[in-house]
């Protein structure tokens, strides 16, 4: 298939907005990987709103630890989550572009106190970034941090389990699985891979891709699309 | 500076037992009729407390029940609750509280009255003078059901006598003025000298019978003849001994208040009182170049009963937005029921802010705000609640990241090298483990879930720190750490205790 005019595809993308009013409140976006930046209207991940990110395992905390790095330019980041639960681990933190320094830690008691802290640091200009774990989370909690973020002007990352109901109130919802690395030449462990979906955003298209994460600054690196369950070369 | 002369207010509630019990519903309907707390004495019920009908009637604390019966057959009674009486003194101390920073409890007596200290030391002039001060006590307690009196002196000892030997029916409050105590209690009995009855049985026989009596005499000769205490109770009444009293609560370094002519009960009323509090308390932190560390407001509320609220702050600050922010969320909590009369703010702990730093805090709004927020959250989640990692130098690595305060200073930025798992379990967790010629592992179970390994590298050897411990370490005081990619490409940092010992899940990596 002939790929569309980027040009047309942004005025009618602006249209449809326009139309459906949903165009995002700030214009500013996160460049991730050029694949997945076409994917979003925005042309990257929009900045100051919430976006849930269902992780089956421990790579959806790899991939939004390598999102936090990014937005911990804009100024310090929270990650908040409930006491007792494994925490992030400094020395490990600046394989993924975040220096720890610009990481604070929130323990909490609990699910609600995780929210309540969420949407007080999202409502904080001076933070750059806000990243949460629950259990569990509806709708109307949900709606409360994307006003906050918006309000803010903050960019918020939640994580959920893959049993939790997605709200639906977030602007963006991916989901995030570990994929088997290609051994590294001298027989040890490759660089990490991650299966990452974009399972629904406004606006946007259902998409997957297979990333990786590379270490020595490469930062991530589209490694090929899942499309239809089948993996295709990028 | 002139030292100032330390004026203490006792405050006497005789009938606090029965008052405690009659001052609302249920038994609001016995406050006129006799009344007594009773209590078991070997084996017999004794009259413990009395109210004033009760007493009117003849009877008293210590008399058998059965002679109180026989006297009013209509007395009602109550079983006594000395423990209950001493946490109403104990509300009470605090209620006093909206009269100084400074209070205290001073007794809980056998025949179920109290008494109170209060430090009243240049608080007078803001309730429009002492007598002013006394009669606005009184009037409150008497408006909560409790029988009162006080007395206002240079010393406890002073002050005390005048509450419950000068202090009468018609006028229930008795100040001594400042340097006054001699003149005026010399005519009062020895009793108000707070003596054990033997000692003032002794003084009664020997016919000193008033404070006066014991004035002229030589105090050796005093001290030999009826004991320490009479000398030294003599001396604190006239403040040539100090008497030392605690305070219940420590007395904050900085302390306002604000009283309203009316009740009031709306949240914005209240949220600029604490304003104007904090403007208050700001102003005076600022000449003395100081912030807050730690903050306590008092809500008074008109049915007597105190509502606090305590932040506290991750740096010293003195902005009133700043402080005002962080009562917020539990000001709009608070119920004000009848309506709040009178709110104080006392800044328990301080740090010393100059005034350069208080203006160089906000360069940026941005960095201000964030001082906020941590704050903010600190008082919800507890100071080790929201922290930063901070690396310590240890080959350990459960021990490699020190928990600070987010708005600690940054001293040390070098991490260990080596590639470390990005997330931490809070303990090493035990992994049932298959292994290949008793060497390779091949699969591991863990929190219910069994991986098979599909690339390992290691492994990694980590010593125990064997200059920490007393003892030398065991030989299997090393951990081979390994870096393990299950089927579905799922990172773990695993560890094998020891030489062949067992393993152990650490660490998550993404």
């Amino acid at each position: 298939m002939a790929r569309p005019d980027p040009e047309i595809l942004k005025r009618l993308r602006a249209r449809i907005w326009a139309l459906e009013r949903t165009a995002p409140a700030a214009s500013e976006a996160l460049s991730l990987a050029a694949a997945i930046d076409d994917a979003l209207p925005w042309g990257g991940l929009p900045l100051a709103c919430l976006h849930e990110v269902v992780a089956a395992d421990a790579a959806g905390g790899g991939f939004c630890a390598a999102l936090l790095g990014r937005l911990a330019a804009r100024g310090p980041v929270l990650w908040c989550m409930r006491r007792g639960s494994d925490e992030p681990y400094a020395p490990g933190l600046a394989a993924f572009g975040l220096s720890p320094e610009r990481l604070i830690l929130a323990r909490c008691d609990d699910d609600r106190q995780v929210l309540w802290t969420m949407e007080e640091a999202l409502r904080c200009p001076a933070v750059g970034g806000v990243l949460g774990e629950v259990g569990a989370i509806n709708l109307t909690a949900g709606r409360r941090l994307q006003l906050a973020a918006e309000a803010g002007g903050v960019t918020g990352l939640l994580i959920l389990p893959p049993a939790a109901r997605p709200t639906g109130a977030a602007t963006s919802r991916w989901r995030v699985r570990a994929a088997a690395s290609s051994p590294a030449p001298w027989g040890g462990l490759g660089e990490a891979r991650w299966q990452v979906t974009l399972e629904r955003c406004r606006g946007g298209v259902q998409r997957s891709w297979l990333l990786e994460w590379r270490h020595d600054g490469g930062g991530l690196a589209v490694v090929g699309s899942l499309d239809d369950g089948r993996l295709q070369a990028c | 500076m002139v030292a100032e002369t330390r004026r203490i207010i006792s405050l006497w509630l005789p009938r606090l037992a029965t008052d405690r019990l009659t001052r609302r519903a249920p038994l609001a309907g016995w406050r006129a009729l006799p009344l007594a707390t009773v209590h078991t004495v070997r084996g017999g019920l004794r009259v413990a407390a009395v109210n004033a009908a009760a007493q009117a009637a003849g009877i008293g604390p210590g008399m058998p029940l059965a002679n109180a019966r026989a006297l009013r057959p209509d007395l009602k009674t109550v079983d006594g609750r000395p423990d209950r009486d001493l946490e109403t003194l104990t509300a009470l101390a605090d209620w006093c509280t909206r009269y100084t920073p400074w209070t205290a409890v001073e007794v809980l007596a056998e025949d179920g009255s109290g008494g109170l200290w209060l430090d009243a030391t240049g608080c007078a002039h803001l309730f429009d003078g002492e007598e002013a001060m006394l009669a606005d006590a009184l009037r409150r307690l008497e408006g909560m059901g409790f029988a009162a009196r006080a007395g206002l002196a240079d010393t406890p000892g002073a002050a005390w006598a005048a509450a419950r030997f000068m202090a009468g029916e018609s006028d229930r409050s008795a100040i001594v003025p400042e340097g006054a105590a001699r003149q005026l209690l010399a005519g009062l009995p020895v009793a108000a000298l707070r003596l054990p009855p033997t000692a003032a049985e002794t003084l009664h026989r020997l016919g000193l019978r008033r404070i006066g009596d014991l004035l002229p005499l030589p105090r050796a000769p005093l001290a030999a003849r009826f004991g320490d205490a009479v000398a030294r109770r003599l001396d604190q009444l006239l403040g040539r001994t100090p008497e030392p009293i605690s305070p219940r609560r420590p007395v904050p370094p900085y302390h306002a208040r604000l009283s309203f002519a009316e009740a009031i009960g709306r949240h914005e009323d209240v949220a600029a009182g604490l304003r104007r509090l904090l403007e208050m308390l700001c102003a005076r932190l600022a000449r003395d170049r100081q912030g807050a560390r730690r903050l306590e407001l008092g809500l008074f509320r008109a049915d007597g009963s105190v509502a606090r609220i305590a932040v506290g702050t991750g740096r010293p600050v003195r902005e009133p937005a700043h402080l005002a922010r962080l009562f917020a969320e539990d000001l709009g909590k608070v119920e004000a029921g009848f309506g709040i009369e009178a709110m104080t703010l006392a800044v328990a702990a301080i740090g010393p802010l100059a005034a350069e730093q208080a203006a160089l805090a906000a360069p940026t709004a941005r960095r201000g705000d964030l001082a906020l927020l941590i704050d903010q959250i600190g008082n919800r989640l507890g100071r080790d609640g929201i922290v930063r990692a901070t690396p310590r130098a240890t080959h350990l690595p459960e021990r490699a990241a020190r928990s600070a305060s987010p708005l600690e200073p940054i001293k040390e930025t070098t991490w260990p090298t080596g590639t470390r798992p990005l997330r931490m379990l809070p303990r090493p967790e035990s992994v049932q483990a298959v292994m290949e010629a008793g060497e390779v592992l091949v699969r591991f179970r863990w929190r219910r879930q069994t991986h098979r390994v599909a690339r390992a590298e290691g492994p990694e050897r980590i010593a125990a720190e064997w200059w920490r411990a007393a003892a030398p370490p065991p030989p299997d005081a090393v951990r081979d750490y390994w870096r393990v990619e299950d089927d579905d490409g799922r990172r773990f940092w695993l560890f094998r205790e020891g030489r062949g010992g067992g393993w152990y899940m650490h660490g998550l990596f993404a």
